[in-house]
C-alpha cells in the first residue's frame, strides 16, 4: 500500500506534494524519500489551547514567531507564578493543563499513523525548567491524560547550565529519554494504530551528528477509544520541566521538524 | 526455583519519568533493567509472596532476582 505524505513541505498546505516535483515528498514504491515540514506555529493552521494562560498571545500569532531563515519557532511565556504537576508533560498527576498547539489532520484512532519529529534547542534564549512535547493526540483539548491519548518527540531542560538535554519520546504522560550535555537534537517517531497508541523510538545527536542516545517507550494502551473511530491531530506543547514556576517573559526557540505518514494497510 | 532473567541487551542508562507500581510518579536518570519473568514463572513467584507481610518474600526466593537485577546492573554498568 502506498504511503501518502500529509503536507507538502514547500507550501505546507495539506495533500502531499504537489506533483511535478519542488520540494521533495513521496513517492509510491517500496521506499519513499521524504522532505519533512518545518513546523511553523503561526502559518494558520494550528490553534492555541492555553485555558490557564501561560503564553503571552500579544507574542507574535498566539505566542509564536517563525523564522523562516533557520526554520525555528520562538515561544514566549507569560509567566507562571506557582508551578503544579498539571503543567508538566511528562507526568499523569494533576492532569494535562500545559499550552499546545493543535491541528487537524486526516488521520483517525483507528488508522496507521507514523509521525518522526526532529527537535533541536537553540540555546540562546536564558534557560528554565521547561518541556517540549511534537507529536500526536486523538484530543488535545482534553486535560484528562487517556482522553488526550497523546506521544511524539520529547525535550525537556531542567534550567541550569549544568543540566542535561532531555531528548525522546513521550507517551500519555511518561517519557523516555536521552540525557546528556552533548546532545543537540533528537529524532523520535511514534507509531499508532487500529485504536492503540503503540510505541515510540528515539535517537538523539550530537553536534558532530553522530548518534548518542537511542531507546525506546511502549504505551501499553490500547483500545483508547473502545473501538470507537475519533479523529488524530497534530499538536505542539510545552511546559514545565518539574513543578517549578515560570518567569515572565521566559523563551523557548526550538527548530521543530515532522512528517507524518498516513498508511492504509487493509484488514 | 521459579525462572527470572533480565533483557540484557535491552539494559540502558535512559532518563524516565513514570509511574512506580504504588503510583508515585518517579523522574529520574537511571539504569532501565526490563525484568523478564516467563508466564509459567508467575504463578510460582505470586505464591512466593505475601503483599501483606513486610518479610515476604523469603531472603532466599528475594535473592533470586536481586542477583538477577544486580548482575545486569554490575555488567552494564562496568560495560558503560
Amino acid at each position: 500500500m502506498p504511503v501518502y505524505p500529509v503536507f507538502d513541505p514547500t507550501t505546507g498546505a495539506s495533500g502531499g506534494a504537489s506533483s511535478g516535483g519542488g520540494g521533495g515528498g513521496g513517492t509510491d514504491g517500496p521506499t519513499n524519500a521524504i522532505t519533512p515540514e518545518v513546523v511553523n506555529l503561526t502559518d494558520g493552521t494550528w490553534t492555541l489551547w492555553d485555558d490557564d494562560g501561560l503564553i503571552d498571545t500579544t507574542y507574535g500569532t498566539n505566542g509564536a514567531t517563525f523564522d523562516s531563515a533557520t526554520g525555528e519557532t520562538t515561544i514566549k511565556m507569560a509567566g507562571l507564578a506557582a508551578g503544579g504537576a498539571q503543567y508538566m508533560p511528562a507526568t499523569t498527576s494533576g492532569g494535562h493543563f500545559w499550552p499546545r498547539w493543535y491541528r487537524a489532520i486526516p488521520a483517525t484512532n483507528m488508522g496507521t499513523v507514523v509521525m518522526t519529529t526532529d527537535l533541536k534547542n537553540n540555546t540562546t534564549p536564558a534557560p528554565w525548567a521547561r518541556a517540549v512535547v511534537c507529536g500526536l493526540a486523538s484530543n488535545p483539548t482534553s486535560t484528562d491524560v487517556n482522553t488526550m491519548d497523546g506521544t511524539g518527540g520529547f525535550f525537556r531542560h531542567g534550567g541550569t547550565g549544568s543540566n542535561p538535554f532531555n531528548l525522546g519520546v513521550w507517551t500519555l504522560g511518561s517519557q523516555t529519554s536521552g540525557s546528556n550535555l552533548s546532545i543537540v537534537r533528537g529524532l523520535a517517531t511514534v507509531m499508532r494504530s487500529n485504536d492503540s497508541l503503540g510505541s515510540g523510538t528515539y535517537i538523539t545527536v550530537k553536534a558532530d551528528e553522530l548518534a548518542l542516545n537511542s531507546g525506546s517507550r511502549n504505551t501499553g494502551f490500547n483500545a483508547g477509544a473502545a473501538g470507537a473511530t475519533v479523529p488524530v491531530f497534530h499538536m505542539v506543547g510545552v511546559g514545565t520541566y518539574g513543578t517549578g514556576t515560570i518567569p515572565v517573559g521566559a523563551l523557548v526557540t526550538m527548530r521543530i521538524t515532522q512528517t507524518t505518514s498516513i498508511i492504509a494497510f487493509g484488514a | 526455583m521459579p525462572a527470572v532473567h533480565v533483557d540484557f541487551d535491552q539494559v540502558a542508562v535512559e532518563s524516565v519519568s513514570t509511574m512506580d507500581t504504588d503510583g508515585e510518579a518517579v523522574t529520574d536518570d537511571a539504569f532501565c533493567i526490563p525484568v523478564i519473568i516467563p508466564l509459567d514463572a508467575v504463578g510460582p513467584w505470586l505464591a512466593l509472596y505475601d503483599e501483606t507481610s513486610s518479610t515476604s518474600p523469603s531472603a532466599a526466593n528475594s535473592r533470586i532476582i536481586a542477583r538477577a537485577v544486580l548482575a545486569a546492573l554490575q555488567a552494564a554498568a562496568e560495560s558503560d
